[in-house]
């Protein structure tokens, strides 16, 4: 008998025991599921132990249990507090205004070689910050640096007028790497699809083009500079290596090199490293939740997608205006490159007086030398690594957020795996320290390679989740509908319709990935040891010790694959850009 | 012919949150035949259709085709749209960017393991029957907007698929290209036979493609019948507007002798073939016909009996055609003029309607006439 005949006949229908109907119809569900139930603990496990840590302390002998009051009452907890917010404040003071002129610059106006100027900027974003700063010394130290004693042979000045061991100096390492180049990123875009049309509506109305300019353009703007001021804001109490380099010879502190002083001691206070991390946390909060808050809400962005007008013209100030973004990028882009690379070759860092100056010593005796051997096979086997297991992972990861089958499950997954952006890698590498001692089936992990590339994992998961989404959302789901209509299998469409439409996107993920694990400081530096010291931390650990000539190879070392890995990048996202469906 | 039931839609329905999308549609489909699923934006369409491909989950009714369950709410089976063996057409084509033609054509077939030489031959053929059989090697992205087309349609039809579904296939197209492809697909269907369902929400499409066509509104069925019954007997004042122009007057009942709907300001009365006992005189009904049934000429003195006569008051001149706004007894109603003659605004006209085909409409239904 047939099926249709069963029911016509009005026979009650077969009852299928209830648990196989709830598989069925619920059981597409469960891979999203584990994959949210896995990400909820990785990320909000590290966070919940740095909280208790900073209530409870640690399971440590000797080390007396605190009030939050007490704890706080440690000489230099609130200052480091205070520090981290006068640097953040200083960053994005200076930084924000340049940042805005730039992007009009490079996205409004005619000012020529705008596409190269551009991709300059995007460059500085990825070169490692710590070879720039050490390149910088060469120019900025109070000693030897070269400003100074040109500056004082000249006579111009009294004293040595630039210090890069202070507070002024860090806001300069950190405006001079990435603070302007990040902001110019993302704003340069937003600015190019501004409607050009909204700009002559408002000429045609009678406004002249200063009027124009701030009661039409920067109001229309508005949004899109907020979210990337937020954006920069959240970023800068990531900031770790800058300030334990330059700033702990001048005795300035901020939250996070006090948190890796406090569990450098013996033993280690981690519970004045949870309050300071916990501290932070809540002072970023409001800052996310208002990020998250513009992003979900699209409609307050103003990105029309509609190209823009021909752009203004400059006038006279073309040539000018060129001229000084040359001289500009020329000078925080390519010249601490040139002296990172001066320098290690110099016999002693920053003496060009010496009658023979220049040796190739510091690259024999690095590439001699064990440690430095062994922590070149970490940074690659890290690198590697954390490339490998973000292809796997983070495509499953994208895919769920884009294609779950449920709502909310979608919306919890995007949530999670945007998270981790906004927690600084300080803090991240103390939660995964007091998760692996404290989660016994994570012990093991400790002192590894493994919990390093879990750590990179994680920290490059939004970058690298959000690569992926925005490639699978423009493939469409009615592409897969159809390998699955046409007789296909999921995994088969999986396998032979979106993965290779996806995989330009995954290869650029990949490299992306690769190029910040190798760079790493923050996220890791706790969780690394002698063994499993990767170049960066090996790095970090000479410029601390004023051990400038190797440290400088190492960096040059540092910037090239960081480099090398920009330029595949550029060049996957030049060949497949009209990857794209026509 | 011999009719066979095919498919099997039964009590089947959908809800997004609180609102039902499609709400207890039920639809049977023959042997070959072609039905359109016709309505506005948002009218469930399309979520049937993707409930029959196995792309939406039902969360009531069933869905059989043959002897087979697709999907069945109540008993919990569900077959994945791969192993329903049915062919769709995206409105987007859903066409693979990676892929060439020939690559795209091919896949359904490569999954199904046939043999090389037989998927060659058959991707031949295909290609040749829907005339790009020279364009295999080329990748989607060189195509136009019509080849594109063409490949989905080639697609879906190779493995022979029970059912073929398609999706607003033709909205991405020209209006020229889409008319093309109608008289392509209906040159088609005498080489292939197909089954299957035509989602759209144009109305001509619909009444040109489909042996049957099923209107839907706010996720229900509203009315079932080939393309001239339902054009020409809408079963609501929904179906009768959104299938084409209605020429419509209110009126009063008027029983004298026979049955007559009399109209305001003495612009006429409409005498009607037939009796309709459930009304009663001095009753407000409305009379609608197509226009094509209704003649508008210049008044004279030697009027047609049973006339209406009728003033223009706006006339748009459209190239081929007037549009004429004309005010009878006080009403508005539009109609299409000839431009042979010269129509001025303010003319009066004489009106005459054809009475066969004349549908009295009573509180939104309409009125069914009897005998007279």
């Amino acid at each position: 008998m047939t099926a249709s005949a069963h029911l016509e006949a009005g026979a009650p229908p077969l009852e299928t025991p209830l648990v196989l109907r709830l598989i069925r119809r619920h059981g597409g569900h469960l891979p999203a599921v584990l994959v949210a139930l896995a990400l909820t603990f990785l990320i909000l496990y590290p966070l919940a132990s740095v909280v208790y840590g900073s209530f409870f302390g640690t399971a440590a002998k000797g080390v007396a249990v605190q009030s939050w009051a007490d704890a706080l009452r440690q000489p230099g907890l609130v200052e480091a507090l205070w520090n981290t917010l006068k640097v953040a404040a200083g960053v994005q003071i200076i930084g924000m205004p340049v940042a805005v002129g730039i992007s009009w610059l490079l996205a409004r106006t005619d000012i020529p070689g705008r596409g190269v100027f551009e991709f300059g900027f995007w460059i500085l974003f990825f070169l490692p910050a710590l070879g720039v700063v050490n390149g910088w010394l060469l120019f900025f130290d109070p000693t030897y640096g070269l400003a100074n004693s040109f500056l004082l042979r000249w006579g111009l000045v009294e004293a040595a007028p630039f210090d890069m061991y202070s507070y002024w100096g860090i806001v300069f390492a950190h405006l001079s790497t990435y603070a302007i180049a990040v902001k110019v990123m993302l704003l340069t875009p937003a600015f190019r699809n501004f409607d050009g049309a909204l700009e002559e509506a408002a000429r045609i109305c009678g406004a002249g083009r200063v009027q124009t300019f701030f009661r039409i353009v920067v109001p229309a703007l508005l949004p899109a500079i907020l979210i990337v001021f937020v954006m920069s804001l959240i970023r800068s109490f990531e900031s770790f290596e800058i300030e334990l380099f330059l700033g702990i010879p001048a005795n300035f502190t901020v939250y996070s090199t006090r948190i890796y002083t406090l569990m450098a001691q013996d033993p280690p206070e981690l519970q004045a490293a949870g309050i300071l991390a916990s501290s932070i946390l809540m002072v970023m909060l409001p800052l996310v939740v208002l990020q998250r808050w513009i992003s979900v809400r699209r409609s307050y962005v103003v990105v029309t997608g509609r190209g823009a007008r021909g752009p203004a013209t400059l006038g006279w100030l073309r040539w000018p205006s060129c001229l000084a973004m040359v001289l500009a990028l020329g000078f925080i882009g390519v010249l601490p490159l040139a002296l990172l690379v001066l320098g290690s070759f110099m016999k002693l860092f920053g003496f060009f007086s010496l009658a023979e100056p220049w040796t190739t010593d510091h690259w024999h005796t690095l590439f001699a030398d064990i440690t430095f051997s062994t922590a070149l096979v970490n940074t690659l086997t890290i690198g590697l690594a954390s490339a490998l297991a973000a292809v796997l992972c983070y495509t499953i990861v994208a895919y769920c957020t884009v294609r779950g089958r449920s709502t909310a499950l979608r919306g919890y997954l995007d949530l999670l795996s945007w998270l981790p952006a906004t927690v600084p890698g300080i803090i991240l590498s103390l939660g995964f320290l007091t998760m692996v001692l404290n989660v016994g089936l994570l012990r093991p992990l400790y002192g590894t390679i493994g919990i390093i590339v879990l750590a990179n994992f994680l920290a490059s998961i939004t970058l690298g989740t959000q690569i992926i989404k925005v490639a699978m959302l423009q493939i469409g789901s009615d592409i897969e509908e159809a390998g699955r209509v046409v007789g296909g299998s999921w995994l088969r469409t999986f396998r032979s319709i979106l993965l290779p439409l996806a995989l330009p996107a995954i290869a650029v993920m990949a490299v992306m990935v690769f190029a910040v694990s190798i760079r790493q400081v923050g996220a890791i530096v706790l969780l690394s040891t002698g063994q499993t010291r990767p170049l960066s931390i090996l790095q970090l650990e000479f410029l601390a010790s004023g051990i400038l000539g190797p440290a400088a190879v190492i960096g040059v070392i540092l910037i090239a694959l960081s480099l090398v890995a920009g330029l595949i990048v550029r060049w996957i996202g030049l060949r497949y850009s009209v990857q794209e469906r026509s | 012919m011999e009719q066979t039931r095919e498919l099997v839609i039964d009590g089947l329905s959908k809800h997004f949150g609180d609102k039902a999308v499609v709400e207890n549609v039920s639809l049977e489909l023959q042997r070959g035949e072609i039905v359109a699923l016709l309505g506005p934006s948002g009218c469930g369409k399309t979520t049937t259709l993707r409930m029959v491909a196995g792309l939406a989950a039902p969360d009531g009714g069933e869905i059989r085709h043959r002897d087979r369950i697709l999907v069945s709410a109540t008993r919990g089976v569900s077959l994945p749209p791969e192993r329903r063996n049915v062919g769709m057409v995206f409105q987007s084509y859903a066409l693979w960017p990676h892929m060439t033609v020939r690559e795209n054509v091919s896949y359904p077939l490569r999954i199904r393991k046939v043999a090389r030489p037989e998927i060659d031959e058959r991707v031949a053929r295909v290609l040749t029957l829907i005339g790009l059989g020279d364009l295999g090697g080329r990748l989607i992205t060189q195509l136009s907007g019509g080849q594109q087309q063409r490949v989905a349609l080639a697609r879906a039809l190779i493995y022979e698929p029970a059912l073929m579904l398609f999706d607003e296939p033709f909205s991405n197209l020209d209006a020229q290209l889409r008319v093309q492809m109608r008289l392509e697909l209906k040159a088609l269907r005498r080489k292939v036979e197909m089954t299957g369902f035509f989602v759209t929400h144009d109305q001509t499409e619909a009444l040109s493609i489909a042996d049957r066509i099923a209107i839907m509104r706010d996720g229900r069925v509203e009315q079932v019948g080939t393309p001239r019954d339902i054009y020409k007997k809408p079963a609501t004042r929904f179906v009768r507007d959104f299938l084409g122009r209605a020429f419509a007057l209110r009126g009063r009942v008027v029983r004298d002798g026979g049955l007559a709907i009399a109209l305001d300001e003495g612009a006429g009365v409409i005498a009607i073939p037939g009796s309709a006992p459930a009304l009663s005189g001095g009753e407000e009904v409305e009379v609608s016909i197509r226009p094509e049934y209704v003649s508008v000429t210049p008044l004279a003195a030697n009027a047609a009996p049973g006339a209406l006569t009728g003033r223009i008051v706006d006339l748009l001149f459209n190239g081929d055609t007037f549009e004429a706004h004309l005010s009878v007894g006080g009403q508005s109603v539009t109609m299409t003029l000839p431009t042979g003659r010269d129509w001025v605004e303010g003319e009066p006209v004489a009106i005459l309607l054809d009475a066969g085909n004349l549908q009295l409409w009573h509180g939104g239904a309409v009125v069914p006439l009897g005998a007279a």
